[in-house]
């Protein structure tokens, strides 16, 4: 079943990369530990998701879109597909574009509205250039560049987990802003976060990541 | 460029008038935005919070109203109730556990009952008393951010740095009425520190609109079950006109 479960996501590494604009976009170098829970995030063309449901769909795996009833989506924001196969464990979640949940949420009894919008489209365009890679089970997997990864993580972790950091981007963050151009980088949260970028970054710089986004909803200088 | 951190502050509508729709964002980073309609004035939060309080005298002074109202944290509350009316107002001290109290529980996990509780059984209270744990999940709106504990929490502060004599403590429509409208977490503080028999100020607006004076617990419920259905109606009836128009 293990074999089973390296040799479903080595090819879809390979569908990855015979499609331009697809990479992994989170915890690339943890695929293969991934499970139904810790799912595997796909940044894809519709191109390439046709080509990705072909494949799995002959090994038994179920889709799933994420309901427009209960998210509303932006500015050309699009749903998530979820593509899972509970025997082998494995849930890819895929999405067309860097998305992220607006702070701004409509409550009703039993639920919650949440809207969804994308990034900046200088971001988005840029995201897809080019990408970094590395080998992992004799595998190539391509994954954001340092700058996007880390403006995509910090999007990710203060507009969708409210501020939940869990250990891995509390190791990753500041990888990441050691590897990344400075002046590219604030250009591009400049797009996402305004004014807030600059203490956002000193936020980073002292590791006060448990702060960030209580720190980014009491920010007031703008 | 759209910015994902915008909190709405404050809306409001009206028909009639200059304009119909009002609302406040903030747009974390960026601005305050003030939508008048198809109208929208940008701020930044240094003139926002001038703006706020130029309105806040402007609301004050409209009226010949009594001082210890122009200082209340309800004033703008109190205008909805009234109709934009001045504002005829008695303050009584009341005994809280002859008050009563309005209490929401979830039905069919998309619509709210709404019920008449005395203090000893608000979850605002219970929670206090270390009797209860269902105030952590009792739904209420808060500020963004801020848990249900918290706001209690928060309000327990700025009770005991408050002058707790000269401000009333909760609201009720009409003259007789001893139904909380405002002030349930204040009301359960008091009592959890100084016993349910306690005195409190009770402010009692006189003229209420013809909405709030028939707008009674049974009454919410319907609205709630027939608002939240027709939300949902509506979020699916969107869906299926954009599927149709993209064809």
């Amino acid at each position: 079943m293990k074999n089973n479960r390296v040799q479903v996501i080595s090819d879809i590494a390979e569908i990855i990369n015979s499609n331009p604009g697809c990479c992994f976009l989170r915890k690339a170098e943890l695929i293969f530990e991934s499970s139904i829970e810790n799912d595997i995030d796909l940044l894809l063309t519709h191109d390439a998701n046709n080509t990705l449901w072909k494949y799995l769909k002959k090994l038994g795996f179920k889709k799933k879109i994420d309901s427009k009833i209960l998210n509303i989506y932006l500015y050309g924001a699009q749903p998530h597909i979820h593509y899972y196969n509970k025997n082998l464990d494995l849930h890819f979640d895929c999405v067309f574009g860097l998305f992220h949940k607006s702070v701004h949420i409509i409550s009703q009894p039993g639920f919650e509205i949440t809207h969804w919008i994308p990034l900046d489209k200088s971001i988005q365009e840029d995201s897809i250039k080019e990408f970094s890679k590395i080998k992992i089970n004799e595998c190539e997997i391509n994954f954001l560049r340092s700058e996007v990864e880390l403006v995509h993580l910090l999007a990710h972790v203060i507009l969708d987990k409210k501020g939940n950091t869990d250990t891995y981007y509390k190791e990753r963050i500041p990888l990441l802003l050691k590897k990344s151009d400075i002046n590219k980088l604030k250009n591009m949260l400049n797009l996402v976060f305004f004014n807030f970028t600059d203490y956002l970054i000193e936020l980073l710089e002292k590791n006060k990541f448990d702060l960030l986004f209580q720190e980014y909803i009491a920010f007031g200088d703008y | 460029m759209s910015n994902p951190g915008v909190i709405l502050l404050a809306a409001h509508s009206k028909s009639g008038g200059c304009f119909e729709k009002i609302r406040i964002e903030d747009n974390i980073g960026e601005s305050i935005h003030i939508h008048l309609d198809d109208f929208r004035i940008d701020l930044t939060i240094e003139e926002f919070e001038l703006f706020s309080k130029i309105i806040w005298r402007a609301l004050q002074e409209l009226d010949d109203l009594p001082d210890h109202l122009k200082e209340s944290n309800f004033l703008s509350d109190i205008y909805k109730v009234t109709n934009y009316k001045k504002p005829e107002i008695d303050i009584k001290n009341s005994k809280i556990n002859e008050l009563s109290f309005i209490k929401r529980t979830s039905f069919l996990r998309f619509f709210y009952l709404y019920g008449l509780v005395n203090i000893k059984e608000t979850p605002q209270y219970l929670y206090l008393k270390n009797l209860s744990n269902e105030y952590e999940s009792y739904p209420q709106k808060n500020y963004l951010g801020i848990s249900n504990a918290d706001r209690l929490e928060s309000r327990l502060t700025s009770l005991s740095n408050k002058n707790l004599k000269t401000d009333p403590y909760a609201v009720v429509f009409g003259k007789n009425s001893l139904v909380v409208r405002d002030g349930m977490h204040t009301c359960s503080i008091i009592a959890h520190k100084s016993g349910i028999n306690s005195y409190v100020d009770v402010l009692h607006i006189k003229n209420i609109g013809f909405r709030e004076q028939v707008n009674q617990p049974i009454l919410w419920c319907i609205k709630s079950v027939i608002g939240s259905t027709f939300f949902i109606l509506k979020r699916i009836g969107v869906i299926f006109l954009k599927k149709i128009l993209k064809k």
